[in-house]
């Protein structure tokens, strides 16, 4: 690894002050998980690394019925999947977490990380996106909050500003009657990106008719995928066979796969299809039981 | 660049001394402390071959920097136990046949101790989803598994 400054701010006023000083020649550190990888294999090489871990404020998990859940971004990957509110109200965002890496990598990698290492294969986005995550931002300048879909710009790279740190990430109340359900397509079930990941979220009013529905996809176009025209397909329509199938192949138009070492466009395509029908499914299952 | 002063604790000792921002956790203890059983085996955190209890938590050290990781307390396989004093997992890979080339078993002991800790009776399902970060090359996975399920009967 380059040799770089070290730098462990004990504020958040202080870590964007060092953030706005440096800007894009440093690097923030949260578990490090990506980040030291990363440098140990040149792809970056920060002059200076700001450490995060000392500001108490951006670990937190706060969830109640009235405001949703709100989650600040050195939880890590464990701590949040065993979360209990996260786990009974948010399941398919605790199931993500549960797939990346292995157990030590999950003791350490946290869901800020995840979001502004901004893989497309990223594990813990599509279920973000579904769930209508909100991210809060504070520059040296302004507070601002943006939704999570329209933080990615192309693969690892986000809109967040250079003098910007991730403060919160926020997650609205739930409909009655939402199901939901991340699956994660690998070769292995650990240490795996994903060849394509499928994130979906129904909601059903008492007639099992679709009224709220959001797809995601990792792993099928440079940034996480919002599936919009499928999700459209799916609401005011009562969920069988054939809407999930007619949704399915909207979100194989939607997705834009590549060929690279973990498989062909073509298998993507057909995956996206299989997986993608096989999440509808459990998501509905979920709700009517 | 500058060195940085850090303190880190391991194994119960305090440890002060200078380390270049750069240094990790893994290489501190192997190259400053000289203690070599916590291994260099991918150096990327994919192997596990260099995992130890960081403030309570199994980590790969190979991931973590030294500068990171000052004022906390790390226990490596060195302060599972020793010859005389061994570590019940220790004595159990050991009458398993559990280790053959060794390379893995440093992080092996450290992840199924952290387990039992945690969960003093794991299923088999449990100790391989817990155990999925430590890659064994020779292949010795039903015998580690072997000698952590007869710790866990005791």
């Amino acid at each position: 690894m380059k040799e770089f400054q070290y730098v462990m701010p004990a504020t958040l006023e202080e870590a964007v002050s060092l953030t706005a000083q440096y800007g894009m020649k440093s690097a923030l550190l949260a578990g490090g998980t990506d980040l030291i990888v990363q440098m140990k294999r040149g792809l970056k090489s920060p002059s200076c690394i700001i450490n995060l871990k000392r500001i108490r404020e951006l670990k937190y998990i706060c969830y109640s019925p009235e405001k949703g859940l709100s989650i600040g971004p050195l939880i890590a990957h464990n701590e949040l999947s065993e979360h209990r509110a996260i786990v009974e109200n948010y399941p398919l965002l605790a199931e993500a977490a549960r797939t990346i890496g292995t157990f030590q990598i999950r003791e350490r990698g946290t869901i800020g990380g995840n979001i502004c290492n901004a893989s497309p294969a990223a594990d813990t986005i599509p279920p973000l996106i579904c769930l209508g995550a909100k991210l809060r931002l504070q520059g040296s300048a302004e507070e601002r909050t943006t939704g999570i879909e329209d933080f990615f710009e192309g693969p690892q790279k986000t809109r967040l500003k250079p003098d910007e740190v991730l403060t919160q990430i926020e997650i609205p109340i739930l409909p009655p009657c939402t199901g939901g359900i991340y699956l994660k397509l690998g070769v292995r079930k650990a240490l795996e990106v994903a060849i394509v990941g499928v994130a979906t979220l129904l909601t059903l009013d008492d007639q099992k008719t679709c009224v709220g529905a959001r797809i995601a996809l990792a792993s099928v176009a440079p940034i996480p995928l919002p599936c919009h025209r499928a999700e459209a397909a799916l609401v005011g329509e009562k969920i069988g066979d054939k809407v999930i199938d007619q949704a399915a192949k909207e979100v194989q138009e939607e997705a834009v796969p590549i060929s690279d070492l973990r498989g062909t466009a073509e298998y993507r395509r057909e995956m996206i299809y299989v997986l993608t029908k096989r999440a509808l499914n459990e998501a509905f299952k979920r709700i009517v039981g | 660049m500058a060195k940085v002063t850090i303190t880190i604790y391991v194994n119960g000792e305090s440890y002060e001394t200078l380390v270049k921002p750069s240094t990790t956790l893994l290489d501190f203890l192997r190259d400053h402390l000289f203690l070599t059983g916590t291994k260099k085996g991918c150096n990327t955190g994919e192997c596990g071959a260099c995992t130890v209890i960081l403030d309570g938590k199994v980590v790969n050290a190979c991931l973590v920097l030294a500068v990171d990781a000052s004022g906390s307390h790390v226990t490596t396989v060195e302060g599972l136990g020793d010859a005389e004093h061994p570590h019940l997992l220790q004595v159990a890979f050991a009458e398993h046949g559990a280790i053959q080339c060794g390379y893995c078993t440093p992080g092996m002991l450290i992840s199924s101790k952290a387990l039992l800790d945690r969960n003093p009776n794991p299923s088999e399902a449990e100790i391989k989803m817990t155990l999925a970060g430590n890659l064994c090359r020779c292949g010795g996975y039903l015998k580690i598994i072997e000698a952590i399920k007869s710790v866990v009967k005791t």
